[in-house]
């Protein structure tokens, strides 16, 4: 169908080529005695090749969100709502839960501020406080956090918390590996065996993706995230703030 | 017709030169999400834009679909409508992200950097995040108007 040198192809800005090859593409018109080719944008195949990706992506990741959260054991310390570590008598009216990461600065400054009032608050009797390990910044919070739950196996979980708190470093560095975590519980006397082999084995990481999954459906976006009595703050509060709320929510 | 081979060839090169800086910047950004598809449910929940059943398709499909567009603006396949894609989702990303802004949202963790001036590293961050989109944007309406290259698997 196409002879060469007859064969003029024309793009959408009149720069013109030939041959056998630019031949192949295009629609044809007839101007001044020649074959005229106009090129195409190829719209068709190119997007369509985008948008099958993107719904083999959907496809492929919600199959493998079901395996990912992979083998989940529950801690038998855990006996918060929603499986958070829970402090403060049952009696307490109001229950004060925190969604936090051990990697975010943020958290740590709340940490910081705001525990000393936490601490008060439980001591009184005004609240239940609920802190829920969310990995929220990467592998390395999975892994502290699920170092987190062995400690709590060990019954110092609130020990382990405030030691990470306390003790960050940048983000997904490397400075949380195992060695590193089980010296940490050592500091914050724990012994024996049991806690390395447990952070080690990141024994609860499948628990934390369900829990950080959870916190996610339940529109929790930031770290830290404070609840009172089911209620979310707009942001984490100050001291005063926090009594405020604890009193509103206590009347 | 004009004949001016010192200029279209130096042309030639720069699309080039932008093409593959696209595709680069596509499959990173892609391939990051696709590996960390929990990080982008929920950074794309962080922007309050999305009903709640979009929120996982668009985190999961997304990220394909730009590596998709990055193997053809690496491989030079379909170049103008690959540049034509990029610019359409880089004036959505820059939109996503100004409105976050305007609407005072602390975007990725609520973390905000080491020091505690959270004001100033917000705003830093945004305008970083859309002037950075912007110089994208530049290379895909270059590669718009002048979709030919070298090294590519396809004429045009």
């Amino acid at each position: 169908m196409s002879k060469k040198g007859t064969i003029e192809v024309v793009d959408r800005r009149g720069r013109r080529s030939t041959g056998a090859r630019a031949a192949k593409r295009g629609r044809t018109r007839t101007r001044h005695g020649t074959t005229v080719r106009r090129t195409r944008w190829g719209w068709g195949w190119a997007v369509a090749f985008m948008l099958v990706a993107a719904v083999g992506g959907v496809l492929y990741q919600s199959s493998r969100s079901a395996h990912r959260t992979g083998t989940v054991v529950e801690p038998a310390h855990a006996v918060g709502p929603g499986g958070a570590e829970l402090m403060g008598s049952s009696a307490a009216p109001v229950l004060v839960e925190e969604y936090g990461d051990f990697q975010c600065p943020a958290c740590a400054n709340w940490d910081r501020v705001a525990f000393p009032t936490v601490w008060r608050l439980l001591e009184e009797g005004k609240i239940r406080f609920a802190y829920y390990p969310f990995a929220f910044l990467g592998p390395e919070s999975e892994k502290a956090a699920s170092a987190a739950e062995c400690a709590g196996d060990q019954g110092k979980f609130w020990e382990y918390r405030e030691y990470l708190y306390t003790n960050q470093y940048p983000e997904n560095s490397g400075a949380l590996s195992s060695e590193h975590l089980i010296e940490m519980g050592q500091t914050v006397g724990i012994s024996g065996a049991t806690f390395g082999s447990c952070v080690r084995a990141d024994t609860y990481a499948g628990w934390i993706r369900q829990l950080s999954d959870q916190a996610t459906s339940r529109g929790v976006m930031s770290t830290p995230s404070i609840f009172v009595n089911g209620e979310a703050l707009a942001a984490p509060p100050s001291p005063d703030e926090l009594v405020a709320a604890v009193e509103a929510a206590s009347r | 017709v004009r004949t001016r081979p010192d200029a279209r060839s130096a042309a030639v090169w720069l699309s080039t030169a932008c093409r593959l800086g696209l595709a680069g910047v596509w499959l990173w950004a892609g391939l990051a999400k696709v590996l960390a598809p929990n990080e982008a449910v929920r950074a794309a929940a962080a922007y309050r834009l999305l009903p709640d059943v979009l929120v996982k398709p668009v985190a999961w499909g997304l990220p394909f679909a730009e590596v998709a567009l990055g193997v053809l603006l690496l491989l030079g396949i379909r170049t103008r409508v690959a540049a034509i894609v990029s610019l359409v989702l880089l004036a959505l990303f820059v939109t996503a992200v100004a409105s976050a802004w305007a609407r005072g949202l602390q975007i990725d963790c609520g973390c905000f950097g080491g020091g505690g001036t959270s004001a100033t590293s917000g705003w830093r961050t945004y305008l970083l995040e859309i002037g950075r989109d912007l110089g994208f944007a530049a290379m895909a309406v270059w590669l718009t108007v002048r979709p030919r290259s070298r090294l590519t698997m396809e004429g045009a």
